[in-house]
């Protein structure tokens, strides 16, 4: 069925993408970490109102439960468990990397819109199945259907991932004992010898 | 109007900003955001062929992402942590203790 947008929609589609591309360019032009994520969980919102306007409302409701509910504040924890620091924007080794990176920027970006330009015109001639035919939560229902009968293997598969990631987690913040572990001598020489013990940062229990 | 392509460009300008925050950052933390922005560019390409072409699988595959991002988060974010306790700076120019 074709796909077409009330002018309402329309206002609210040119709003999010605006106010989610802005938030994107502040994501890599804060000196703070913390503005960085902040500006994150606002391009992650208007993401989810995008998702909203495509009829995907279970999709949007996992981008704020999952996204910026758990995943973001994983990160501000890590931020402030860290201590917030302001790195310069790119290292003295490499004097010409900031202008590769915009050649190279500006050539992905050109790409991408190229080819978008080429292929949507007749990779989308409209909708073929019955998916998104019904419009509110019968969405969710077909989508339910679809992920416990035809992709029941990869959503099964995901709880093994899941829990590979915790037992990494837990092994690798794991508090270390310091006669046990050795540090290789290569390690050694590059740390410096006596941190302070103030300056020893809390470790974590994940 | 929109139409898809202007999901698809959003998309394309949303990914091209993560790779540039990947690209000029030394902040690892915020290099770890790009990839989260990147990721969620592509998860709207996915909502928007789903939506497109009236079918779930996009959204299952957006579904399938957004698990694999969460543990990419948590394992990463331990390596950072954990990095940060043997160095205590996490400037990822000065992590080159694996270079041969």
């Amino acid at each position: 069925m074709p796909v077409s947008f009330t002018p309402v929609e329309s206002v609210v589609f040119w709003i999010a993408a605006v106010i989610a591309v802005m938030s994107g360019i502040g994501i890599i032009t804060s000196r703070n970490a913390i503005y960085s994520a902040l500006s994150l969980i606002v391009t992650l919102a208007q993401l989810a109102i995008l998702y909203l306007l495509l009829n995907a409302q279970f999709i949007a409701a996992v981008q704020i439960l999952i996204y910026a509910g758990a995943i973001m504040v994983l990160f501000l924890f890590v931020i402030t468990l860290l201590g917030v620091r302001n790195y310069p924007f790119v290292g003295d080794r490499l004097p010409f990397q900031r202008t590769a990176a915009a050649i190279l920027g500006a050539f992905l970006l050109f790409g991408v819109i190229y080819f978008v330009g080429q292929s949507a015109n007749t990779a989308i001639t409209g909708g073929t199945g019955t998916f998104n035919a019904q419009l509110n939560a019968g969405n969710v229902q077909a989508f339910g259907t679809q992920l416990f009968t035809t992709f029941v293997f990869p959503f099964e598969a995901t709880p093994l991932l899941l829990i590979v990631a915790m037992v990494g987690a837990v092994a690798l913040g794991r508090r270390r004992r310091a006669p046990e572990v050795t540090p290789p001598p290569a390690l050694e020489q590059e740390t410096p010898p006596e941190p302070a013990p103030e300056a020893e940062p809390e470790k974590v229990e994940i | 109007m929109p139409h898809a392509e202007h999901f698809l460009v959003l998309s394309a300008i949303l990914f091209t900003l993560g790779t540039l925050g990947v690209l000029i950052r030394r902040d690892p933390l915020i290099m770890f955001m790009s990839i989260e922005l990147m990721l969620n560019s592509v998860n709207l390409t996915f909502v928007t062929f789903s939506r497109y072409l009236s079918s779930p699988d996009g959204q299952i595959f957006v579904f399938i992402i957004v698990t694999v991002a969460a543990a990419e988060v948590v394992v990463g974010l331990a390596l950072i942590v954990s990095v940060f306790q043997r160095a205590q700076d996490i400037d990822v120019d000065d992590l080159d203790q694996m270079r041969g």
